[in-house]
């Protein structure tokens, strides 16, 4: 090869490489004039596979009346979600608006969110603000800032697997608020279980090593939720001005360790933490399988998975039942509530508070409401919202489901904590500590983790 | 240098231009291709790591963005923060500072530290450490076994040991999960329980759950053993003959002339193990959902940074905590390596 041939062959290579990535830059000239604005679903419920359709219809639909903004849900694993949404904002590539969030997912991340304060002050008609439960819009309320309008609650309830019941020959749980408490729900649990032999607890020849029906399992929970149903001060946090005091190793804190406790490792009618993810594995919600007589979860339940559990074959006929009352005499039914909230580092702040005004609207919100399993923080579509659930599961009991916001816990048990996600990290080591470890010393179990999170609050207070 | 005089007649006298010999324009060459490589190694190694070295001087939270300050090395002192007290007569220690917490205990002597995680993770992930050596003699037991022609299907065998090094760790990890189930679990119920022994809670119970990893840890043992079987492989035959001829039986033989000439394989799977043990972290949130097992009894180095930085937001913590741990496999690397000229035997004489 000459040696011009030499010179001029790797000259003509990095030529080529270079008009590669610059030649093919896309005709952007139409997207330029679109600005996209993409919802990052994930953090809460409305990422499952049966639940894409809606939204991406109601994403056509933004899409085909409007084309200065175009609208993409984009759908995330909610086991990655977080640590997803965290890696994009540390690069600086944030999405414009996420949810629908929780009450943890916005507290937790709290400096993420623009104040959208000024917008809903300035929209306020179009938003018709009277159409809000008062309550749930003040959840996002941060100080000074307001960072979303509320898109749905869930309230919660004990969901009951009634062939179980019947099958054991148990009478049903009361339907009045404050007719049970947590000692009659072990009582029960204690008479659902069951091994793979058919034996009942209780019975000869129960053996405890092979459970097959469990009368209890707190599934899906967590530390604050489990143990806000046995109504606790403040949910474990007293806020008094600057000064914040971990309170969970209070009296109720400690009834309901004994009471998680004792019934996994002495009465039986609990799973304990490996039991239960092995239950859980594989099925579209661990109440579906058909496996627990009782649990207490809120409305998402209906919203994900239920309804496909149904479709796939679950055939048991359930119900939703009170909240049993706490030994301290006080009946709390802990709630959930999803907001969408825009991104603070998002550039387009105009054209997401668009967006977010159509999702909260009252016609995107009710269908958005049905395939979260949210009731309607819109007061207005409540009913229609009803109506859709009971074609869904016809034996519902709405008023069970009402009544359960007269005993919402407030604060929220999701609620403000310095230093939240190592606090949150914190109580949930805690939750899974007290599920496996036969061993465990409630009282002062607790006394240390108390020590443990008020030196983590103290961290963030001392910055 | 070589030059040529450039003059421009009647005036001024330019400076003179190095002359670009053969010699020259090859190396010149040599930069233009590998400039890609050292544009990539500075935009996605050195960078990073300098922007890492730098963050782990501040206070940098993910949550708070670019409202970060310089913090220089507090971050390093409050990992290295630690106090004893002595307690012996059954109560609680007591340490200088109040938010100063237990991270182990030998007897009555109390070491609490102000990141009493950090203390529990380099626990945990020295004693898997330990286990290291056993797996490296399993698949050097493997390896002598596999390279033995007169075993029948013996490629067959070699195989099926590695075929678990391409499984997607994560996917083993779940199906150890349900191996190790304390109830329903495979090894309990199918090995251990036909043989009349009650199986321990492998994952649960924090006594058991370091050998729990160490049975996952088996499944990995292709690796090694393929470099060892290359290593055996290249030993010359002629020494067995003449040890043989001499009498050396198989023991002395073993230790006399395999061991000393694969020496090289051991010392780079001493190496590669340590490293690997070091990063181990995705067994580990798998198998504990990121909790990092009760007690702390599966709370690996990588699974703490893990949490600084995606759970708790501390970057600049997490970022100290990665320097350190690279200065520490750094340091065991370097020691191990100027302890390798005593044991370790090349046969050609290098180093």
């Amino acid at each position: 090869m000459s040696r011009f041939l030499k010179v001029l062959f790797p000259i003509v290579m990095i030529v080529a490489l270079l008009s590669i990535n610059i030649g093919s830059t896309p005709d952007t000239s139409e997207a330029r004039e679109a600005i996209e604005v993409r919802i990052f679903v994930g953090v809460g419920t409305g990422y499952r596979a049966e639940q894409q359709d809606a939204q991406n219809a109601l994403a056509d639909q933004w899409n085909a009346e409007h084309e200065d903004i175009k609208v993409v849900f984009e759908f995330h694993d909610n086991t990655t979600a977080r640590d997803e949404l965290l890696t994009r904002v540390a690069a600086g590539d944030p999405p414009a608006i996420v949810g629908p969030a929780g009450v943890r997912s916005i507290y937790e991340t709290s400096n993420l969110w623009a104040d959208i304060g000024d917008l809903i002050d300035r929209d306020a008609a179009e938003l018709n603000l009277d159409d809000f439960d008062t309550a749930s819009f003040n959840i996002y309320k941060l100080g000074d800032k307001r960072i979303a309008i509320p898109l749905g609650v869930y309230p919660s309830m004990m969901f009951v697997n009634e062939t179980l019941f019947k099958e054991a020959g148990v009478e049903l749980p009361p339907l009045e608020y404050g007719a049970w408490t947590w000692d009659e729900v072990r009582d029960l649990g204690m008479q659902l279980t069951r091994d793979a032999n058919g034996v009942y607890l209780g019975e000869e020849g129960f053996d405890p090593e092979k459970i097959e029906v469990f009368g209890y399992d707190p599934f899906w929970a967590n530390f604050r939720r489990s143990f806000e149903l046995f109504s606790p001060t403040d949910a474990g946090v007293a806020i008094d001005g600057d000064t914040v005091t971990a309170t969970f190793n209070q009296e109720a804190m400690v009834q309901a360790c004994e009471w998680y406790h004792q019934g996994i490792y002495v009465d039986h009618f609990i799973p304990d933490a490996d039991t239960d993810t092995a239950i859980g594995t594989g099925v579209s919600n661990p109440f579906a399988s058909g496996r627990f007589a009782m649990g207490v979860s809120h409305t998402w339940m209906l919203g994900q998975g239920m309804k496909d559990a149904v479709d796939a074959g679950f055939a048991d006929d359930w119900n939703v039942y009170p909240v049993p009352t706490a030994p301290n005499g006080v009946t709390t039914a802990p709630i959930h509530a999803d907001t969408f909230a825009i991104m603070a580092d998002y550039p387009h702040r105009e054209e997401a508070w668009q967006v977010l005004k159509w999702l909260t609207s009252p016609e995107v919100s009710l269908v958005l409401n049905q395939v979260y399993g949210a009731m309607p923080a819109r007061l207005s579509i409540r009913n229609e919202w009803e109506a859709a659930m009971l074609d869904l599961f016809p034996q519902l009991d709405f008023d069970v489901i009402y009544s359960a916001l007269d005993y919402l816990d407030a604060p929220n048990h999701e609620g403000y904590m310095p230093n939240y996600a190592k606090a949150w990290d914190t109580l949930d080591r805690f939750w899974g500590d007290l599920r496996a470890d036969p061993e465990l010393d409630c009282p002062s179990a607790l006394d240390n983790l108390n020590a443990e999170v008020q030196i983590i609050f103290d961290e963030q207070v001392a910055e | 240098m070589a030059t040529e005089n450039l003059s421009i007649p009647g005036n001024t006298q330019v400076a003179e231009l190095p002359r670009l010999t053969p010699r020259r324009l090859q190396i010149l060459w040599g930069f233009l291709f590998i400039t890609p490589w050292i544009l990539g190694f500075l935009m996605f190694f050195l960078g990073p790591m300098a922007a890492s070295f730098y963050l782990s001087m501040t206070d940098y939270n993910i949550e708070r963005g670019g409202d970060l300050h310089f913090i220089g090395l507090q971050h390093y002192k409050d990992m290295f923060s630690i106090d004893i007290d002595w307690v012996d007569d059954g109560g609680k220690p007591e340490y200088r500072q109040d938010d100063y917490q237990t991270a182990f205990n030998v007897g009555a002597l109390y070491f609490g530290a102000k990141d009493y995680r950090f203390w529990k993770s380099i626990r945990v992930t020295l004693l898997y450490a330990c286990l290291l050596p056993f797996t490296l003699t399993l698949a050097l037991i493997l390896a002598i076994l596999t390279n033995n022609q007169r075993v029948p299907g013996v490629t067959v065998f070699r195989t099926l040991f590695y075929l678990p090094t391409v499984i997607p760790l994560v996917v083993s990890s779940f199906v150890f999960q349900q191996i190790l189930r304390a109830k329903e679990g495979w090894l309990n119920l199918y090995l251990l329980a036909p043989l009349g022994i009650k199986g321990p809670q492998w994952l649960q119970d924090p006594d058991w759950a370091i050998f729990a990893l160490g049975i996952i840890g088996i499944w990995g043992v292709g690796r090694p053993m393929l470099m060892f079987l290359a290593g055996l492989q290249n030993v010359p035959t002629e020494l067995y003959e003449a040890a043989r001829v001499d009498g050396a039986g198989a023991w002395r033989r073993l230790t006399k002339i395999t061991l000393p000439v694969i020496s090289p394989i051991i010392l780079y799977n001493l190496v590669i193990g340590l490293i690997d043990t070091f990063q181990y972290f995705v067994v580990a949130y798998v198998l504990t959902n990121g909790r990092g097992g009760n007690d702390f009894s599966m709370y690996f180095y990588n699974l703490h940074i893990y949490k600084n930085a995606y759970t708790y937001f501390e970057m600049g913590y997490a970022s100290a905590l990665a320097w350190v741990l690279m200065a520490t496999v750094v340091t065991i690397t370097a020691l191990i390596f100027r302890s390798s000229s005593r044991w370790v035997f090349y046969s050609a004489g290098a180093k």
